[in-house]
């Protein structure tokens, strides 16, 4: 199901890729970036936690706008650079290709929550330290995978369609809010907490803000559970993006899509 | 003269054609709401949390409708220099007897009529979703507020934009801009609160002018009271349109120069 070399040969292909033009990174970051400094202004009379929980929280928006940007957009480039159907001809699955460039576009997504970090201590005298580092750590890099997990489920729907940008760039801010990053979920509607649930990033925010404050617990999970419901939102989404690439992949063969640009 | 307003036009049809080639009328349609009301309510939200009564949740909501002509005039305007490398026709516009200047200022024209939507709606929103009142404001105001904001913001996207014609794109830049507006204009809090030497910068983007002319409005303020900010935003513009007629001369010759009008 995964060819472990064709993701490693992938993610060091995107590496190289970013590495000649880095500036690309700019627009995946800037919009969390922003938002988590318009955010520190605004909670800035409250000091204390809530500031550390508005950093954490933007900390999750920067890896999600990565994300949603780089690794959806790891297939458009193809499309748009002619090599798609090169890939798709390689013995190597394209969900494994795809997974191993996500990884990749999910650790910039990590330098981008550290840049948050850097200014938030910098610029605005923050005492980022957290409770328990291990848990965070752990937190952070699950965090990261699921994230780069759902990157995988929007760069399959690229494979059938060119249009799928506008879709998922819809998607970003809607994420922003019901991730309930930088607020606590319950101040948001009722029925929007289903959708929140759903999201890998809802229970990576809440295992992070729980490994890094004293007492912190908003929705009575504890770190394993928020740790395990995240993992186990991560296994979820993989397991659909297999299924997802299986049956775009034969979809896109069909109508003859490949190429259109 | 009348070569230079026919290559508007047909800039400004070509723009508007070209529009549903990739997305479809019903997904631009939903992204450019759902975009505009979403970014809305998630700063209502922050605001709501963080319970600061300078920046409460009517004021951010008013503010982030205001905003949202920004994805527009400004991004819109100044991608499209971008788009045309990105899919390979800016040699073939280059070609063309129209100076490049007139041909993205067309694309503006018609980037002003969607900005113009998108504040519209997003007004609707603020006003339906998160209580922002509107009653005492006077339509003709508000709307010639809102024209000359769109004005002035497209000549600055133009500025932005014709810097694209020589780098390999105007998107980063592009981004940058596109939220930089968010933290400098007063659109989620007064620019009072921004650092003594960051609040200058705030007075060059006319989006701050927009912003504080639509809360005047807002509470009732005519047509006079908010003159002064009005001018402000014109002469801002006319400004920029200037600048950006000369830079897309000089750009244009610098791409041609060292053959970067094709690099992507």
């Amino acid at each position: 199901m995964i060819s472990l070399r064709a993701m490693k040969a992938a993610l060091k292909q995107q590496s190289i890729h970013f590495f000649v033009d880095p500036q690309w990174i700019i627009p995946s970051i800037i919009a969390p970036f922003i938002f988590t400094t318009v955010t520190l202004f605004l909670f800035r009379h409250a000091g204390g936690d809530l500031l550390l929980y508005a950093v954490l929280g933007g900390g999750v928006l920067g890896m999600w706008g990565n994300t949603i940007h780089s690794s959806s957009w790891s297939i458009g480039y193809d499309r748009m650079n002619g090599t798609l159907e090169s890939i798709m001809v390689t013995p190597a699955p394209l969900s494994s290709v795809v997974f191993g460039r996500c990884l990749w576009n999910a650790f910039l997504g990590l330098l981008n929550a550290l840049a948050v970090f850097i200014v938030a201590h910098f610029a605005f005298a923050i005492d980022v330290s957290v409770r328990d580092p291990l848990g965070f750590v752990v937190a952070l890099f699950l965090t990261l995978l699921s994230l780069a997990v759902l990157g995988m489920i929007f760069g399959a729907f690229y494979v059938v369609t060119r249009a799928s940008s506008a879709f998922f760039q819809m998607l970003e801010f809607p994420i922003y809010v019901l991730s309930g990053a930088v607020f606590p979920l319950v101040i948001l509607p009722e029925w929007t907490r289903p959708f929140s649930y759903a999201l890998p990033a809802t229970w990576g925010a809440e295992a992070l803000k729980i490994s890094a404050f004293t007492g912190y617990d908003s929705l009575s999970i504890g770190l394993p559970g928020a740790l395990g419901l995240t993992a186990l939102t991560t296994i979820v989404y993989l397991l659909i993006s297999f299924q997802l690439f299986t049956y775009l992949e034969k979809r896109a063969k069909v109508n003859g899509t490949l190429v259109r640009y | 003269m009348l070569r230079d307003i026919v290559g508007v036009k047909a800039s400004t049809l070509v723009a508007m054609r070209s529009q549903f080639a990739v997305v479809g009328p019903t997904l631009w349609l939903m992204q450019i709401l759902a975009t505009s009301l979403f970014q809305m309510w998630f700063f209502v939200l922050v605001s709501d949390f963080a319970g600061d009564p300078g920046a409460s949740p009517g004021y951010v909501a008013l503010g982030n409708a205001v905003a949202s002509l920004t994805y527009a005039a400004i991004y819109g305007v100044c991608m499209s220099s971008g788009a045309e490398k990105h899919i390979g026709t800016m040699a073939t516009i280059m070609s063309t007897p129209t100076r490049m200047y007139y041909v993205f200022l067309g694309k503006g024209v018609y980037q002003s009529l969607i900005g113009l939507f998108t504040v519209s709606m997003s007004l609707l929103f603020a006003s339906v979703f998160f209580g922002v009142d509107l009653s005492a404001a006077e339509p003709f105001t508000l709307a010639a507020v809102l024209l000359v904001t769109c004005f002035s913001m497209v000549g600055f996207g133009l500025i932005i934009g014709s810097i694209g014609v020589y780098l390999r794109s105007s998107m980063v830049l592009g981004s940058i801009v596109l939220y930089l507006g968010l933290l400098l204009c007063g659109v989620n809090f007064p620019i009072s609160y921004l650092p003594d030497w960051v609040q200058p910068l705030s007075y060059a983007f006319p989006l701050t002018y927009g912003v504080e002319a639509v809360r005047e409005v807002a509470v009732g303020g005519s047509l006079g009271d908010v003159s002064g900010l009005m001018v402000t935003m014109l002469a801002l513009g006319i400004a920029a349109y200037v600048a950006a007629y000369f830079l897309f001369c000089y750009f244009e010759k610098l791409a041609l120069k060292n053959g970067s009008l094709d690099v992507f």
